[in-house]
């Protein structure tokens, strides 16, 4: 299992109610037992930060094709700091 | 070319229907309204036999049951005047996952089987079976005892060794009565 | 959900009235939230980090989210025999495996659909293929189970319970 960000745009997600429309829900997030988009950060200059859990980045790939995720990069996660936990994850 | 053994050996054999002590898993003061108030709100069911006591005098159980496999639960709380499991646990693990080391404060502590001689160590869930006989009632003692009910072993057509452990737990009461029976099937690869 | 007052008059189901290939009433739970996991891994002081850290769950054990825990789905199975059962019948036994995993969002129906029954000792034996289904139709706990119900103008069914002879 590999985990991925994916840093771009997507047209709408600027908008909070368009934002929640395409993510909230627990099918939009969860596309299969083992395909987990984790996080998505809507920044204010409008970029978007993806996190994806999944067997390969050719699930990753799938989803950011399919909400129309312009991608300026996608990058395997190293390791990452939150809230004073650390976690190895590449 | 060696071919992998079927890991059910003559010593892993030999634990099949051994049973560990007979231990009490309830707390000393027994099954009582508090801790069944919370479990039954945890599992969302308002079953007035769990709590309405003129309801439940009316039914075939004579007063307030616990839902059927209540008492699998009670041996897991940490009883009082311990040193607190979960401070000791992350004070020697600080990446400690929760249970690792916290489960010795508990009851269930006691009643353990012996650990199975086998370098197989991951561990996959293979099912569980449970047979209900009686509801555990207000004021009852559990005692549980674990037994190896059967295992298994085999070699997979890729050559990977395999065991299928089967343990069971069998609750009685304070008389001595069968209330529930839970099977706990495991692989271990 | 069910309500208590429906479980204190619910009228019993016979076991002349049911027949094979006939679908059980569901019980539906959900949609599950961080609260509900929390609030069972609190009942059993189960402290396991996967149900109710997120961070945990997701960076150390590489799960989507925390997950529903196994313990419940136990719990929750014999719940819904136990509710089917209701009030004079019994919820025997039940067999299962976990399979898919279950997170906060999911929405779970209980299901249980009548594969056989027969007569044993003069007890009304139901069998029944059991189950219990994410709002995606993927099931995460499929099994099987046998309740006994009551047979119009037979024998009581005991409490406590014994198995009957021929079974």
């Amino acid at each position: 299992m590999g985990r991925w960000i994916a840093i771009g745009k997507v047209p709408g997600w600027d908008d909070l109610g368009k934002f929640t429309a395409d993510l909230k829900a627990t099918e939009k997030w969860r596309l299969d037992p083992r395909t987990t988009i984790t996080e998505v950060v809507a920044l204010a200059d409008g970029r978007v930060l993806a996190e994806c859990h999944a067997n390969t980045q050719a699930e990753f790939d799938a989803w950011l094709q399919k909400t129309g995720f312009q991608v300026d990069s996608l990058t395997p996660i190293k390791h990452i700091a939150r809230t004073g936990e650390i976690w190895k994850v590449g | 070319m060696s071919e992998t053994k079927n890991p059910l050996t003559d010593e892993v054999k030999a634990l099949i229907g051994m049973s560990a002590d007979k231990v009490e898993a309830s707390p000393p003061w027994g099954i009582e309204r508090e801790g069944l108030r919370i479990f039954t709100n945890a599992i969302m069911d308002p079953d007035p036999r769990y709590w309405d006591d003129e309801f439940a005098k009316s039914t075939k159980f004579g007063g307030i049951v616990t839902p059927p496999i209540y008492c699998s639960y009670i041996g897991r709380k940490t009883l009082a005047g311990v040193e607190d499991p979960i401070s000791r646990a992350f004070r020697e693990n600080p990446n400690s996952d929760g249970i690792g080391g916290v489960r010795e404060g508990g009851a269930d502590r006691k009643g353990q089987l012996p650990s199975l001689p086998t370098p197989l160590k991951r561990i996959l869930n293979a099912g569980n079976e449970i047979e209900v006989y009686k509801y555990p009632a207000l004021g009852d003692h559990i005692y549980s005892q674990a037994k190896y009910h059967d295992i298994k072993g085999r070699v997979t057509k890729d050559g990977t060794a395999m065991l299928v452990v089967t343990t069971q737990t069998t609750y009685t009461n304070q008389d001595g009565e069968v209330l529930c029976i839970l099977r706990a099937s495991t692989i271990r690869r | 959900m069910v309500t208590a007052d429906e479980l204190r008059t619910k009228k019993q189901t016979w076991f002349d009235d049911v027949s094979v290939g006939q679908d059980m009433p569901p019980l539906v739970i959900g949609p599950l939230t961080p609260t509900h996991l929390f609030r069972w891994s609190a009942a059993i002081e189960n402290w396991h980090r996967i149900h109710y850290d997120q961070n945990f769950a997701v960076y150390h054990d590489g799960l989507p989210n925390i997950l529903g825990q196994g313990s419940w789905k136990q719990s929750i199975l014999p719940r819904y025999l136990k509710d089917l059962c209701l009030p004079d019948g019994w919820p025997w036994k039940v067999q299962f495996q976990h399979r898919a995993m279950i997170v906060p969002g999911d929405t779970l129906t209980v299901w249980a659909k009548v594969t056989n029954k027969r007569v044993a000792d003069g007890l009304g034996l139901v069998e029944m293929d059991v189950g219990m289904k994410l709002q995606t139709d993927i099931e995460t706990c499929p099994g099987t189970a046998t309740i006994v119900l009551p047979i119009k103008g037979g024998r009581p069914i005991p409490y406590p319970f014994v198995a009957p002879k021929e079974a």
